[in-house]
């Protein structure tokens, strides 16, 4: 699309103007890209870290439980696990990464013994181990939803900077530079044609 | 103040029934009907993170895939006792290709 103004000193210095500020803001939006991929890309290494580590150690406190679920009645299993604690809870923070929110969740009251709150007489020991290794994944399992979700974020982000980069770069800044050329040559000409036409006048003036 | 919240795990029963013991809330689902269910459950309690296993997952992909642009739960899928199924890195993967437009995660390994 062609910016169409009138080709005056006015609108020639609004023009340059605005060029100017686009490509302030394009150099800006180019950093904060730039600094947001870094940061990207440290989080998903992180995640892809994070998430073979869970999944690892997940099978491996799925295969103890079904193991424990095996040698327990389904009632007593209930029972056990019916009877534990209360609820676990998170607090979540809310970090700023160049002006991105991301969560941050924290555990609270992270007491593992209280993983064991039923009675022992009626349960397995397969069944402790299951539920030690499932306390063992649990930050991890945590980290993994904070730092997924910070990925998620980060990439809507990055994806929309770098459109924001790319239509200053290609679009605007191209099209308001020809704008200021145009009417720069429109000027010029102008100043042409009005010194021969006063040349010309001259000449007539002259010549009675 | 830090505002205060849960996890719950949907899954199937079998497989999540541990995680109980942890203080984390199970919501039992394994079609797609009960998934939807649990989830809007999740939703409708403030939970702050949902883990969901990937077959459960995997029948309701859409509807987790509109939840990446709400505030909460956050929602994170985890392989259950059958193992990875791949899910969770291929999720990654397109993340990585939407914001970069390239690969750049598997490729040092040769893939």
């Amino acid at each position: 699309m062609e910016i169409r103004v009138n080709a005056t000193r006015m609108e020639l210095l609004k023009l340059k103007n605005r060029v100017r500020m686009a490509q302030r803001g394009h150099k800006l939006l180019k950093d904060k890209r730039d600094e947001l991929m870094k940061i990207f890309l440290g989080l998903v290494r992180e995640n892809k870290e994070v998430r073979e580590r869970v999944e690892r150690l997940l099978g491996q406190a799925y295969r103890s439980f079904l193991v424990s679920r095996a040698v327990m009645s389904r009632e007593a299993l209930e029972e056990a696990l019916m009877s534990s604690r209360d609820e676990l809870k998170v607090s979540v923070a809310l970090k700023q990464v160049m002006n991105v929110v991301v969560p941050q969740f924290k555990v609270e009251d992270a007491d593992e013994s209280s993983v064991y709150a039923y009675g022992l007489a009626t349960t397995s020991a397969e069944l402790d181990d299951a539920l030690g290794a499932f306390a063992a994944v649990l930050p991890d399992l945590i980290r993994l939803a904070e730092v997924e979700r910070s990925v998620e974020i980060l990439a809507d982000e990055i994806e929309r900077t770098r459109r924001r980069v790319n239509a200053l770069e290609y679009v605007l800044i191209p099209e308001l530079e020809v704008a200021v050329k145009n009417i720069a040559m429109r000027l010029g000409e102008m100043e042409r044609s009005n010194a021969t036409r006063l040349m010309k006048i001259k000449d007539i003036v002259r010549g009675e | 103040m830090i505002p205060m919240s849960r996890i719950a795990f949907i899954g199937q029963r079998d497989a999540i029934l541990g995680f109980k013991a942890l203080g984390i809330t199970v919501m039992p689902a394994t079609d797609r009907q009960g998934a939807l269910e649990a989830l809007a459950n999740a939703r409708e309690q403030d939970y702050e993170i949902v883990f969901i296993t990937e077959p459960v997952a995997r029948e309701i992909q859409a509807e987790l895939d509109e939840l990446t642009q709400a505030p909460r739960p956050v929602v994170t899928i985890l392989p259950d006792h059958r193992g990875s199924s791949g899910i969770g890195m291929a999720r990654l993967k397109s993340r990585v290709e939407k914001a970069i437009g390239v690969d750049i995660l598997f490729k040092e390994e040769g893939k």
